[in-house]
Parts: structure tokens; sequence; C-alpha cells
């Protein structure tokens, strides 16, 4: 009696694991599921003729349909894993698009190249230590010449190369001037930077503009001296020229030069494919400028150095003609 | 200043040309070309004495530390005869004045050696007085002038020179044929009666030499450096004479720059001597000038000893005496007037001793107050912000002229524009004034890049920079402003559709985000009215009761007058006004964690009743309770009655600590109902 049994469950786990294998998809398995194992379902229906077999039998012939049970499930399970993945991939290769369409342009927003240039100088010299300062760009004469020690013969004064309000009052020609305002109402050590907007009673042209942008820096302290004026605008150059040099290592050169604010004087170079490109002024600050604004010149010593932006932005890039930076053509904009 | 390698050559051994350049160069003498041995020089406003061959070979004798072979030349004793007459109005405005009267004088062409020179020096050979005049200045830096004796000449048969400054009414017609007129603040050389020279800068027609001159006086001077230049900027030109007296001419050796061009003229024009006065009214006197080592040492960061220190000093050429172990005294030379702090000598030390070979160091000690302040900080939230917007940073001019004011139909009103504060000495009629607004500098961008290319996509643009507002007397109140601009461009043709037009509400959010991004969550807008605006496009933002800006659709008049093909959105806000209401502090608000209920309200109202209105109407009457409001839809038009709006809005409850219950909300939501019929005239609709 129960190798009747027996053999039925054989023969109903065979062709249950041809019917699954032959699934098409979740629909018929589904109905496939509860052919064989739903209340109605085979398996089940063989159960039911257990009634007829032997107390003893029982046990046995119930655990063979158990794990037959267990087995298809497993089957299923399987089967309908694979179909859920033929579908998905079924229904995804229809939502296929063509990925090198190009899509929407999102308004990009750009910094100015100029304002890059004076980020990075910021940044460079605020982990260098330096604060950043600001003064106006209205000057008075006293602060923009006299308090920096240039003479009222000097030439920087005449009509034909500063812009002027009235006789007191004029657009700074340099951000120097910001020197004395911080110096008035700091008692030393002061070590700032000041960047801002300069003017210059110039034509406008590929290298000229009558207004554009500069960064005075200054160092007042006790033991300040020439090496470490050096030391610091060399550091502060490497790092804003980084990668710029083709060695990695850029070289920069200090020439004696003359200013009436500091003594001794120089302009810093730097080594660009294979020349020398002048940047900017530098020096020790005169002692005369500390005097006039009531610093003790025998204690404290300092460097100051002042360099445009422009021209450090138009190396960087290699712009060649300084108007392109106020005339704001959104095509020449868009590339930095 | 021009020069060439043989000449110096000639006073000092010199390195193959290139090292040479980098010999001017490490002693701060610019090079500005350099061709087959000719040099062209930038001399610095505190060097006179490099303006002269003899003065270059001196120079780079003590940077090579080769031997110097300058030619002696003596003064030659003064001829008296009593015919020449120097008079000397100002000793401060001509502290030396030597002057030659020679005869028998051929004027005739320079040998070719001296036109060489000249040409080499940048100079155009004349004849052969003028060019050994010429000649002189360019080997000793002093330069000459040789008058025709006969415009100096008395009705006594004497010779008369007068320096003395100009009066007024007088003028002068110069070499070049130019007229001046002349006044106090020009220092002339005069015969008896009139100007025959300008002082150091260039001599009279009347007074020049001719081809059949004779009789030539030479004049060898020490101006001061303050008359030439008074001269110079009065009557507006400069020469090479001019150059020198302004910096400096060594006062020791006028004497013998005459004997030197005396010599000269003996034997290339035949001039023989008659009379020669030397008028010394103000000697000059050598001061003395202390040097410590210490100091030295610690400005420059190097490690010299004393003898080193003095060898530096005196390969200048400078007189050093030892005043203890620890100082020098150092006479200043009569060819240099840069001298006179201990100070000068350090520069000195430090340009022998050579820029390059002080070590590179670093300063030490802390800075608290490093990096950027807290407006600064602000400044770069503000722009970080509008980037994220989307918008192109733009770098206007500061300056502006009263046209483009008027095209952008400023008038003086309060946030926007004041009286300008206008340039004294402009150099160009587009740049005059300092700009009141950004306004014009905004409206110029776009128009600019609309002029590029009609077809551009839209212009999205801010600036963060100053405007200049005028206050009584004093500097003007420099003031941070915050100009965005967006043109309304042709929307972009694309296979994705749904690129949104730009409108005013594009502006009003990226201002919004701005505001809120910076912390100023309570912004107000009101219905505004700015002439620069579309009357019904402009709106005014308040901030705790402050006016900080106005944004709106430019009026069609203006967009017209800056030729702009779209239509255009401005924003404009006073960053330093807004910056006073913020701070960076930041409290946490707990997520919340009961669930909130949604609701929405359609209502039919008065279409002049605004937004800002119901939702002020809505959340007074809501109460604490209601965490948000959206108006979902606007419509009007059939069916909604004419001179009506139908809005609908959805809103948001939620209670922090419990769950809310519709009875709850209902109750809310009857309030709100209320207070909108009640006080906007609102229906319900259902």
């Amino acid at each position: 009696m129960s190798s009747e049994i027996e053999n039925q469950l054989h023969e109903l786990e065979q062709n249950a694991n041809d019917q699954i294998a032959a699934l098409a998809n979740l629909a018929e398995w589904e109905e496939t599921r509860r052919g064989l194992l739903g209340k109605k379902g085979s398996l089940t229906g063989l159960l039911r003729g257990m009634g007829k077999l032997s107390p003893e039998e029982r046990p046995r012939v119930g655990a063979l349909v158990n794990q037959t049970r267990e087995r298809l499930e497993a089957a299923l399970e399987e089967r309908r894993d694979a179909l859920k993945r033929m579908e998905q991939n079924a229904a995804l290769a229809s939502e296929a698009i063509d990925v090198t369409l190009p899509p929407l342009p999102l308004p990009r927003g750009r910094r100015h190249p100029l304002m890059q240039t004076w980020d990075d100088i910021v940044r460079i010299f605020s982990n260098l230590g330096y604060s950043v300062a600001e003064g106006p760009e209205v000057e008075n004469s006293y602060y923009n010449f006299d308090a920096l020690n240039i003479g009222p013969d000097h030439p920087a004064r005449a009509e034909r190369d500063t812009l002027f309000i009235d006789d007191d009052r004029l657009l700074r020609t340099e951000t120097s001037a910001v020197q004395i305002r911080v110096m008035e109402n700091t008692e030393p050590p002061v070590k700032i930077i000041a960047p801002g907007r300069v003017y210059r009673r110039d034509a406008v042209d590929r290298t000229h503009s009558p207004i554009f942008h500069q960064v005075e820096g200054l160092l007042v302290a006790e033991g300040v001296s020439f090496g470490d004026l050096k030391g610091t605008l060399t550091t502060f150059l490497q790092q804003l020229f980084e990668g710029i040099s083709k060695t990695g290592n850029l070289q920069t050169r200090f020439r004696p030069h003359h200013f009436p604010f500091t003594e001794p004087s120089a302009e810093f170079d730097v080594l660009f494919n294979g020349k020398w490109l002048e940047l900017g002024g530098c020096g020790m600050v005169h002692p005369k400028v500390l005097e006039n604004v009531g610093y003790n010149s025998e204690k404290y010593t300092g460097f100051a150095f002042g360099f445009g932006i422009e021209r450090m932005t138009m190396i960087k890039y290699g712009i060649d003609d300084i108007r392109l930076f106020y005339e704001n053509d959104l095509r020449f904009l868009e590339q930095f | 200043m021009r020069i060439s390698q043989d000449w110096l050559n000639q006073y000092v051994d010199t390195p193959p040309e290139e090292e040479l350049e980098h010999v001017f160069e490490m002693a701060g003498i610019g090079v500005e070309e350099r061709e087959n041995g000719q040099f062209t020089l930038e001399i610095t406003s505190n060097r006179g004495d490099w303006l002269g061959a003899f003065g270059l070979a001196r120079e780079v004798a003590a940077m090579t530390g080769n031997r110097l072979r300058l030619p002696v030349i003596e003064e030659a004793a003064p001829v008296t005869a009593k015919s020449l007459k120097v008079e000397m109005e100002n000793a401060a405005d001509c502290t030396r004045y030597h002057a030659t009267l020679l005869e028998n004088i051929k004027i005739a062409e320079s040998p070719q050696w001296l036109q060489k020179r000249l040409i080499a020096g940048g100079m155009r050979p004349q004849n052969n007085v003028v060019d050994i005049t010429n000649y002189v200045m360019l080997e000793m830096g002093q330069p000459l002038h040789a008058f025709d004796a006969d415009s100096i000449a008395t009705s006594t048969g004497g010779h008369h020179i007068v320096v003395r400054r100009a009066r007024i009414g007088e003028s002068i017609i110069t070499l070049d044929g130019l007229e001046h007129q002349l006044s106090h603040d020009v220092l002339c050389i005069c015969n008896h009666k009139e100007p025959v020279a300008v002082a150091g800068l260039m001599g009279g027609a009347s007074s020049e030499v001719k081809d059949h001159t004779a009789k030539v006086l030479l004049e060898s001077a020490h101006f001061a450096p303050a008359a030439v230049r008074s001269s110079g900027r009065t009557l507006n030109f400069g020469t090479e004479a001019s150059r020198r007296f302004e910096r400096w001419v060594d006062p020791a050796a006028t004497a013998r720059a005459a004997a030197r061009a005396t010599q000269l003229l003996c034997e290339l024009a035949g001039a023989n001597v008659v009379e020669s006065i030397d008028v010394n009214a103000a000697p000059w006197h050598a001061e003395m000038v202390e040097i410590r080592l210490a100091r030295t040492n610690a400005m420059l960061g190097l490690k010299l000893d004393l003898p080193t220190l003095s060898a530096l000093l005196e390969r200048l050429r400078l007189k050093v005496l030892l005043k203890d172990n620890a100082t020098l005294v150092v006479e200043t030379p009569s060819w240099r007037n840069d001298i006179s702090r201990e100070v000068d000598l350090i520069e000195e030390v430090a340009r022998v001793h050579g820029y390059d070979k002080i070590p590179q160091t670093l300063p030490t000690g802390a800075n608290v107050a490093a990096g950027r302040s807290l407006v600064q900080r602000l400044e770069e939230k503000a722009r970080s912000l509008l980037l994220r917007s989307g918008l192109q940073e733009v770098v206007t001019y500061s300056l502006e002229n009263a046209e483009k004011v008027a095209k952008a139909g400023l008038i003086e009103n309060g946030l926007l524009a004041s009286p300008p504060l206008q340039l004294r000495n402009p150099l160009s009629e587009d740049y005059t004034q300092l700009r009141t607004s950004m306004l014009p500098s905004l409206l110029g961008v776009l128009q600019k890049n609309a002029g590029n290319d009609p077809k551009a996509e839209a212009a999205r643009i801010f600036e963060l920079a100053r405007v200049y507002l005028p206050k009584n007397g004093g500097l003007p109140d420099e003031r941070r402003r915050v100009g965005i601009a967006l043109s309304a461009a042709v929307p972009l043709a694309h296979w994705q559709k749904g690129s949104a037009a730009t409108d005013f509400f594009s502006l009003k959010a990226i201002v919004n985000n701005f505001l809120e991004g910076l912390g100023a969550h309570y912004a107000e807008y009101r219905t505004a009215s700015n002439q620069q605006f579309h009357p019904g496009r402009c709106a005014s933002i308040t901030l705790e009761g402050e006016d900080i800006g106005v944004l709106g659709e430019i009026h069609p008049t203006i967009q017209e007058n800056w030729d702009l093909p779209q239509r255009a959105y401005v924003a404009l806000l006073d960053f330093d006004a807004l910056v006073r209401h913020l701070t960076l502090r930041r409290v946490y608000q707990p997520i919340p964690k009961y669930p909130p209920v949604d609701r929405d309200l359609a209502i039919l109202l008065d279409e002049s009743i605004s937004a800002a209105r119901v939702n002020a109407v809505i959340k007074k009457a809501a109460g604490d309770l209601l965490e948000r409001l959206d108006v979902f839809d606007l419509y009007t038009g059939p069916p909604v009655p004419e001179g009506k709006k139908s809005m609908a809005l959805s809103l948001r409850f939620r209670d922090p600590l419990r769950t809310l219950n519709d009875g709850m909300v209902d109750e809310l939501i009857e309030n709100i109902v209320g207070a909108l019929e009640h006080e906007c005239g609102a229906q319900l609709r259902k």
C-alpha cells in the first residue's frame, strides 16, 4: 500500500519539477503553486490518501510527503525569483534611454576670475596668520600720500596720475593707505592684508585700467626682517601659482627698487616660462611711516608689500587683455 | 637712460652683456631693453647719479668689486675780467652757478666718435657746442647749457645773468618754438631784463647758439630739485636736463663739469676762455650718518661682522669711520641726496651684499584675529548663496557718467540714488563720477551680453560691491550693495521640454533664498513704486521695519534705453543694512514626532488683496499650530466674477506635543475662514 503512495509521490514530484521549469511568468507560477500545494492541490490530495495507511506506516510516509513538499516549495521559490528577475529585466529593457543625449543645462554660478584670485590670496594669507583689513576707496591726501612719506613734490601726486575729488579727497592710488588707518588704531603687532579697488588716471587699453584691484600686506612687530619678507612672499607665490610652474618649485627674485614708504625697497618677480615677470613692490616699512603713526621705530620693524590682483590673474590664466575683466562678457566669464 | 657697454668698459671692466643686465637689475637699475651691448635703463627717482656714465660705472664697480677707472677732471681756476656778472635771487632755488664765457667758437659738426656716443645715448647730434654740452651730461650727469653770449649782453658790453623766479606777465619762447606764459612757479635764467631760459629745463629761442655764433656762455649749475619740478609741473613738460635736476645733480661737480666741457670746446670748437665765475651761494656739506651692526643684521636677517659691513659700504666709495666696536659713521657723498638715516645705509648694505643672498625666513608669532572679519565672512556667505542660485558674478567699474545714470532713470531717491561725487580731473568722459547705485552697472552688463548674441541664454548675474554716498564734506559713505539682474532671454529650444521662463518670481525666489540663507527669515515684500521699475511689478523688501532693498521688472522705457531685447529683472539690496539684522546664532529645532494634518482652502476675493495680506490674516487666526501655508492655485477669469480672483491654499497644522485631532483642526479652519471673510471680504469656494 505504502509503496503505491510512494510511487505516486515520486511521479508527482517529477511532473511538478517539469512544470515549474516551464513556467513563463508570475501568473502561471501562482496557478501552479496553487495546483500543487494549495488546499485543493495535488500534493494535498495525496496527503489525504494517507488515511488508508496502517498506523505504523503513516509517520514514515508522512515524513516523505513533507520532504517532497519542502523540495517543491524551494523549487517554486527559486523559480519565482528567476521569473521576477526576468520580468524586471524586460521592464528595464523597455525603459532604456539614449544616455548620450544632452541634458537641460543647470545654471552654474561662477565666481568672477578676479574674485577667485582674491579668494585664493585671502585664503593663503589667512593661513599664514594675516587679518583681512579694509579701508575707504575715497581717501584723504594725508593717508594716500603724506603719511606714506610721499612728499608734496612727488610726481604721484600730480593731477596727471591721480583722480581727485578736490584738494583733500582723491580716489586712492594704492591700498597702502589702509596700512596707516590700521596702524593708527592698533598697537603692534599688526599683521594684515588689505585687498581692494584702487584708481589711477590711466586711459583704458590692453594693460591699463583706471580701476583695478590691489592687495597690500603689512607686518609690524619686534624683530621682523627682510629675510622674513622674502620668505613670506615666496611662500605665498608658490601657493598661489601651485601647479602653474613646470618645475614645480616656483622661483622668486627680489630686486632693489625705490618707494618712499619702504627702505630697503624691492620689486619681486617670478620666473615664468623662462622669463622674469615683475609682480609687485615690497620692502621694510620706512621708519618715518612708523613714526607717523606714533610707533616706536627702534623697537618695531616691519615689512609691507603690494601687488595687483589683475596681474596675478592674467599670469595664472594667460589672459592678455585687462579689459576682459570689466567687460563681463559671459563667454569670457564662463571659462573660469 | 641709454648707455652702451663699450662706454662703461672705458671706466670699469664689465661682465658679458647678459650678466651685466643681472648686475644692473640686482643694483636696482631696471633694464628695459638690451640689444647688442646697448642698454635702456629705468632710473628710480632717488638716483640722479645713475643718469650719467660715471655714476653707472661707479655702481657697476661697487656691485662687481671691479676697479673703477674714472678720468681725473680738475676744476679750472676762475678767470676774472669783470665783464661777467651772475646774480642769484634765492640760494634755495639755485645753490651754485658756474659760468664760462668763451670766444672764437667755430660752429661745426661734431666728430664721429662724439656723434656716435650721443646717438647711443638716445640724443640727436646738432652742432659741436650743443653736442659737447649733451655729451658731458651723458658722461657726468651734469646738464649744461650754452647761451649765445649776445643774448645776455648788457648795453655797456658786459654779460649779465640773473637766476630768478619769473614775474607775472613774462613769457618765453623755448628752443622747440613753443611759447609759455610764466609765473612765480617757474625758475628762469634771465638777462638784465627778461628770461632767456627756463632753468634746468630748456633754453629760450632767443638765446640759442646759432650757426654764426662765436661767443658762448657755458652754464653749469646746481638747481634745486623742487624748483625744477615746480617749473616742469607748471609748464607741463620735461627734458633730459630736468629729469636729472629733479632727482639730484652732484653740487660738488658743477665746476668740474664746466672744466670738462670747456676743455672739449677748446679742442673741438676752437674756443678760448675769456672769463669764468663760480658762484657757490650755498656750499654743499657732507652729513655724518651712523649705522649699527646689530640693527643692520636684525633688519636684514644677516650675520655680518663689522669689517664686512665697513667693506660693503666702502665699495660704494662712501667714507666710513669707526665709531665704536658696534657702530660705523658714514660721510654722505655729494652725488647722492638719498642717504640721511641709518635705514638708507642699511639698504645700501643689502644691495651691495646682494638681495639674493639674504636667506628666506618666516616670521613667528600668532595672530588671534587672523582671517576674515565677521562682515567679510557674511559677505562670503552671501556670495556663495548667490552662486548656488546659479548666478554669474560680475565685476564692474565704480566710476560712471551722468548719462548712464539718466539712462537708468535714477533720480534722487533714498536707497537708489543720491547726487554723486564728481571727479575734478576725469581722464575720460565715460568715468566722471562715483556710482551711487548698482543699477547702471548691472544694466550695462545685460546690454553688453544681449549685444553679443541676441539668441543667448538668459543672463543671470550679480555683484557685491560698493556705492559711494556723499556726506557733507568728508569722505563718502561707502556702502556694500548686492545687485542681482536677470534677463528674460528666449527660452532655450531643447529636446527636453520644461526650461522655465524668467519672470519676477524667478528673481524673487533667488532673493528669498538669499535672505533665508543668511538667516533673515522674516523679510517682508510690499508693493512698491519706483520710476526704474514696471509700476505693477516692483516690491520693496523690509527687515524688521527697515527698508533693505527693492526688486522688480525693469520699466520698458529703461529697457529700451539700454537696448535690451528682453525684459529684465533687477534686485538691489543694501548689504550693510541687511548685515545689521543678521546673526550667526542658529538654534536646533527637534524633528517633529507627531503627524501633521493637511487641509486645503479655496477662496474667492478681490483681486486687489495681496497674498501677503491673506497670509497675515491666516497666520493671526491660526496661531502657533499652523506649520506651513502655500498658495497652490491662483485663477482669474470665468467663472470667477470680474475683479475677483480664486486662490487655493494648502495649510499644514501640527502640534509638537501631541497628535492633532480633526475636531481641533476643524475649529482652527472655522476661525481662519471667519477671519478671511471678515478682514479680506473673502468667500469660501465649495
